[in-house]
């Protein structure tokens, strides 16, 4: 018994830490297009909703005709749009949808967010549809690598034990599918019904019925109409990949007639993982930006009356945070492999496993041709969101720990090539710590805000990041050192007026000797900057970040 | 999102510029495959001056009315090519003369110059009457064939408030009318959210000779050998997701041989995806 009882955790740990190395499927699928359409189907117009003719050809030779045509809404306007194959009646793919689905991956750069956002809600056992890589060919020309998606019809709700459901679509361009009483009047606006028919009356009266309910009987309420985990795993994945599009246009209502109740499936995660269209600039900025947030809180997004109901009433409330703290802290087993899906150690493994498989893949992807030093760039970025927003969640989300001051923290120095990270009250990193050797302390770290009042001479001041750190460490310890400054959007960014290209920023340290121009490896996409320095103690390096010709008097430390 | 609405009003335009610049009906965009486009516009005209073939302007007999319930739609053939048509009922008032019915059918296909884009194209239009003989002094058709050959280019936000479009068309009609060359200017933007503006102006020459024929001072969409300078403008309204609003005035500013048309009209635009 005990044997078979330590088999099963040996089993459910290599299920959790076996995801992060196993290997990651992908499919091809070669097309058949008339040489015309094939050349125009990725480079018309954006918003053309045209189809044309198209033949999937199986590895066994078998063809099956359709139609295929670009879909998406901003990602149409990328020169790398997400297919759509429709295939004849009755003719089904492989046996399973008359429908093939892919997205282009291409307001990624690093291809990794969405399949990562869909692995943990898979790992979540959400009803959801099933996402795989696909490199496409169309005429055997290679045409790069696509997430396929599989299509929200009856036949998936099938395979999660739904029949007869009804699927609801809240408008894209809209964005009111918010569940509020307030949009009802428009509820035709805002929704449609997707299957069995248009009729959106159930959902009117879901509407009205979330209005209804106090806040204080709201768990209750939801125990009664819905599955509760669908909602709850909902917004845990929105909370911990920051989704800020969700809650009014990028999740589907279903009402299944098998449970007779309601529940969640989860849509679309682009841009997620510090990655957000920047309102307040044109296309393509709106959509490629190097800007960086991972410190967004619970509540997160657009407003929407079933999430908010759900955070108002406490029990629920514990529920959705105790399903964080279990992604990101927990210890998987075979019942919950979900746990620890978020823990940074995992991620990192997994994040290194999507790079070792997509290297090769967008080698032959013609639409990355010369984009691989941005790659690494974005993964480095993933990477640093991960660590962040873990700090953030444990600090402000999770609440382990309260108290401190804004823009200021502190840390016990870890061993020796282990790394702290500091955080001040409000979940945001002061700095990032790194010890050279084992040495007992503390590290302080300490952020002022605003145009530094002291750079190097030479330097104009517009030119620099506009807040510098004070850091303190015992003396003489030798560490690498991460900060980061502020880059949200267009207008809420910390970088001077006169920095100009971000990559030209380097760290200079102050310390009781002088200036000393730190030879600096930066981030622009997450908005970091690191350098190996040596702390003067007792009193603290002074850093700050500019752009430009420093004067002769500094020197390499 | 911005794009999808000017598309929208663009057609709109188009639709609308069966009144607005009534010879000309071409559009730089095409339909999406399957799409469908509806425009309906009621419009009044009338004028009671007239230029003569010197260019000097006098009072006419009568004042003439043309009354016009106009339903112009195209349809998304192909990714390359859109069907278009309008058919229409009007009425028609000079004096004692009083003509209601069905006006002349238009048809075309239009196709792209270039594949990637949408912003040009060409037409191939067909006018078939609804009567023979010519126009008469007040009559709701211009009583003769005519094949038409379109070209159109617009310019999307050539300032974030200004999209521009130009185009020329070559017009062979049956006798009695004149074969003739038009050319239109226009010019469109925003006004605030869900609003737009758009002004044109249309120059119409004949290719052929003068011959004082009793078509000279028909209806202002026939090609008679009266030339003419025409504008007008227009304001719309998106009520909801693809159906549009609007209403606009035109204006025959410089003729020979020509009325001085001006128009009210407001329509309705609704697209099917």
């Amino acid at each position: 018994m005990a044997r078979a009882l330590g088999l099963l955790l040996a089993l459910a740990a290599g299920a959790a830490g076996g995801a992060a190395t196993a290997e990651i499927p992908v499919d091809a699928l070669a097309l058949e297009m008339r040489p015309i359409d094939a050349d125009v189907l990725f480079k018309k117009y954006a918003y053309d909703k045209s189809s044309f003719a198209v033949t999937v050809v199986e590895p066994d030779g078998t063809r099956l005709p359709g139609r295929i045509e670009v879909k998406g809404k901003s990602s149409r306007l990328v020169p790398k749009k997400g297919p759509l194959i429709k295939l004849d009646k009755p003719l089904k793919w492989r046996g399973t949808n008359a429908r093939i689905s892919m997205n282009a991956l291409a307001t990624d750069a690093t291809m990794m967010r969405e399949w990562l956002s869909w692995d943990l809600i898979h790992t979540l056992g959400m009803v959801a549809p099933e996402v795989r890589y696909t490199f496409l060919t169309i005429n055997g020309q290679d045409q790069g690598l696509f997430l396929r998606i599989e299509w929200l019809g009856p036949a998936l709700f099938k395979r999660h034990g739904h029949e007869d459901g009804e699927l609801y679509d809240p408008d894209d361009n809209e964005s009111c599918g918010d569940l509020s009483i307030d949009m009802l009047p428009r509820l035709g606006e805002c929704w449609a019904r997707l299957f069995p028919d248009p009729d959106l009356s159930h959902l009117a009266e879901l509407t009205r019925a979330i209005d209804a309910e106090p806040v204080e009987t709201f768990d209750r309420f939801m125990a009664r109409a819905f599955d509760v985990d669908s909602v709850v795993n909902w917004i845990a994945v929105t909370v911990l990949v920051e989704n800020l599009t969700t809650y009014n246009n990028e999740y589907w209502p279903y009402f299944s007639k098998t449970t007779g109740k309601w529940l969640v499936v989860p849509w679309d995660y682009d841009r997620t993982f510090g990655k957000n269209a920047d309102p307040w600039q044109p296309f393509p900025a709106y959509v490629f930006n190097d800007n960086f947030q991972y410190y967004y809180p619970l509540e997160l997004g657009a407003s929407n009356a079933l999430r908010d109901k759900m955070f108002k009433n406490a029990a629920l409330n514990r529920r959705i945070r105790d399903r964080i703290r279990e992604i990101v802290d927990g210890t998987p087993d075979a019942a919950h492999p979900w746990r620890g899906w978020f823990a940074p150690e995992t991620m990192h493994a997994r994040i290194d496993r999507l790079h070792a498989f997509l290297k090769p893949q967008r080698a032959r992807d013609p639409f990355l041709v010369g984009l691989e030093e941005n790659f690494e760039q974005e993964v480095a970025a993933l990477r640093h969101f991960v660590d962040a927003r873990v700090a953030y969640l444990r600090r402000i989300v999770l609440a382990d720990s309260y108290g401190g001051l804004p823009d200021e923290g502190s840390a016990p120095l870890p061993a020796a090539g282990s790394t702290v990270h500091v955080t001040d009250a409000g979940g945001l990193m002061m700095a990032r710590v790194t010890p050279r050797a084992s040495v007992r302390g503390a590290v302080q770290a300490r952020v002022r805000r605003g145009i530094p009042e002291l750079v190097p001479p030479g330097i104009d001041r517009q030119a620099c990041v506009q807040r510098s750190w004070l850091i303190s460490a015992p003396r003489d310890l030798e560490a690498d050192v991460r900060v980061e400054y502020l880059q949200e959007y267009k207008r809420t960014t910390e970088v001077g007026p006169k920095v100009g290209d971000e990559r030209g920023l380097t760290l200079y340290g102050r310390d009781d000797k002088g200036w000393w121009r730190l030879p600096t490896v930066g981030n622009t996409l997450a908005n970091i900057l690191s350098a190996r320095v040596r702390f003067p103690g007792p009193e603290p390096l002074l850093l700050v970040a500019c752009a430009g010709a420093a004067a002769p008097v500094l020197a390499a430390r | 999102m911005r794009s999808r609405f000017g598309v929208c009003l663009r057609a709109l335009a188009v639709a609308c510029g069966g009144t607005l610049a009534a010879a000309s009906h071409a559009g730089s965009s095409l339909r999406s495959e399957n799409h469908v486009f509806y425009s309906g516009t009621v419009g009044y005209n009338w004028a009671t001056q007239a230029w003569d073939e010197d260019g000097s302007r006098y009072d006419t007999d009568c004042r003439s009315q043309y009354e016009q319930f106009s339903n112009y739609a195209e349809w998304g053939k192909s990714y390359y090519h859109t069907l278009y048509g309008q058919l229409g009922l009007a009425r028609s008032v000079c004096g004692g003369d009083d003509e209601t019915g069905v006006t002349d059918l238009k048809a075309g296909l239009r196709g792209r110059i270039n594949r990637y884009l949408n912003d040009r194209a060409w037409e191939l239009e067909v006018t078939i009457p609804t009567r023979k003989g010519g126009p008469g002094a007040s009559s709701v058709s211009c009583g003769a064939a005519e094949l038409a050959a379109n070209v159109e280019r617009q310019h999307d936000d050539v300032l974030p408030w200004l999209s521009v479009n130009y185009g020329a068309s070559l017009r062979l009609a049956e006798s009695p009318l004149e074969h003739s060359l038009r050319g239109k200017l226009g010019a469109s933007g925003a006004l605030a959210p869900r609003w737009r503006w758009r002004v044109a102006v249309e120059q119409a020459v004949p290719l052929t000779d003068h011959d004082d024929s009793a078509a000279d001072l028909s209806l202002p969409d026939c090609g008679t050998d009266a030339s003419s300078t025409r504008g007008g403008g227009e304001v719309k309204f998106q009520w909801v997701k693809n159906v549009t609003l609007g209403c606009g005035a035109t204006m025959t500013f410089l003729g020979e041989d020509t009325r001085a048309y001006r128009g009210i009209y407001c329509g309705y635009s609704k697209l099917w995806e």
